[in-house]
């Protein structure tokens, strides 16, 4: 656990060394702005929840203790705060699928494709389909939302998805296995239509 | 025939088939019965699509702003937050003071301290004349005005009487 390369930066942190935080925060901004957006879909929110992440972490220094890796902490705090959200709806978050002001990833997704693909019609259909996955994703509850996101996004394993989801390994896999099989459903039949 | 149940339990093992998480044994069994079941095998293929188009969902990039909002923010957090680093610096602070060269260092300030009290206290005592004589001295600039000059009533105040003995008392 200690040769833990965040650990470390975290606890350099903790004796008062503020680069070491900076040095958290830009290694882990996008990953868990990546992750909290999945799960909310609102880019506003994901960057509010986000820098909420980092407040907490901040906060947190004096009484960090290294007992797990510290992806799987900040992680940790993420999918609560995640949760708080959807429970106070502190910044309004609302579900909806369709207007994604402010949402840079569509300028991301034309500008590769672009690059590689010249085909335009290709560009649509990826496109459509992204909407669609968002559709699918975000009709899950919230605890099956957090363990594929974790899963599929950034590939952890279930043993750490249950201690960041505070369950069995096995309950992992089974919250996961029906995740697939609810994301599968609205997939096709969406592709049906 | 293959029955509903047998696909059932099958069924339930698609997805660990398909992410590679069944034994080979187990994994033998499901081709199998995938070889002779089109409706488990279209399911497996429904199945991959999905998770291929899950893919699909790039990375966004944080905005451009992210970090100066995050900055002012943590900003807000350093000037209200004393219960964490702030307390967490007062104590070390607090640690460091107390040692047994600091407490030797305490006793002798105190110690200068005091002396320089009593000998200023001393001092205000003895100088009680001349302090009187500082007020008297003063005293002259109203001689200087017209008004009192000429206002002979005043002249026969006691203060201005004894502020010319003191004035002597000054000069000489
Ligand atoms: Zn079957």
């Amino acid at each position: 656990m200690r040769d833990d390369p965040h650990i470390q930066l975290m606890l350099a942190f903790q004796e008062g060394d503020e680069a070491a935080f900076q040095e958290l925060f830009q290694i882990f901004k996008k990953p868990l702005l990546n992750f909290v957006f999945r799960f909310c879909q609102d880019r506003r929110v994901a960057e509010e929840l986000t820098q909420e992440v980092f407040i907490r972490v901040y906060r947190s220094a004096a009484s960090y203790r290294p007992d797990a890796k510290f992806s799987t902490w900040v992680y940790r705090i993420a999918t609560n705060i995640c949760l708080n959200e959807m429970r106070s709806g502190k910044y309004q978050y609302e579900r909806s699928f369709y207007g994604y002001e402010g949402d840079s990833s569509h300028v991301t997704l034309e500008s590769t494709v672009a690059d590689k693909t010249p085909n335009v019609d290709d560009r649509i259909e990826d496109e459509e389909s992204s909407s669609t996955v968002r559709k699918a994703i975000a009709a899950l509850p919230d605890k099956q939302r957090i363990a594929l996101l974790l899963s599929v996004y950034e590939q952890i394993p279930y043993k750490e998805i249950g201690e960041r989801l505070q369950c069995s390994e096995g309950a992992v896999k089974s919250i996961i296995h029906r995740a697939k099989l609810a994301v599968k459903d609205i997939l096709s039949k969406e592709l049906k239509k | 025939m293959i029955t509903k149940n047998r696909c059932k339990k099958h069924r339930e093992d698609l997805i660990a088939y398909m992410d590679g998480e069944l034994s080979e044994k187990q994994a033998r069994r499901v081709e199998l019965h995938l070889e002779e079941c089109p409706g488990c095998s279209a399911e497996l293929a429904q199945m991959k699509t999905a998770m291929e188009s899950l893919s699909l969902w790039d990375a966004v990039e944080p905005s451009a702003d992210f970090d100066r909002v995050f900055q002012r923010k943590l900003n807000a957090v350093r000037i209200d937050e004393p219960e964490t680093r702030k307390w967490a610096g007062l104590y070390d602070l607090f640690k460091t003071l107390v040692t047994p060269r600091f407490t030797l260092a305490a006793t002798a300030v105190c110690a200068a301290v005091i002396v320089m009290v009593s000998v200023f206290t001393a001092g205000i005592r003895t100088d009680i004349p001349q302090d009187q004589l500082h007020i008297a001295t003063d005293m002259e600039l109203f001689l200087d005005l017209e008004i009192i000059e000429n206002s002979e009533a005043l002249e026969n105040f006691d203060v201005i009487t004894f502020l010319d003995v003191l004035e002597q008392e000054t000069n000489g």
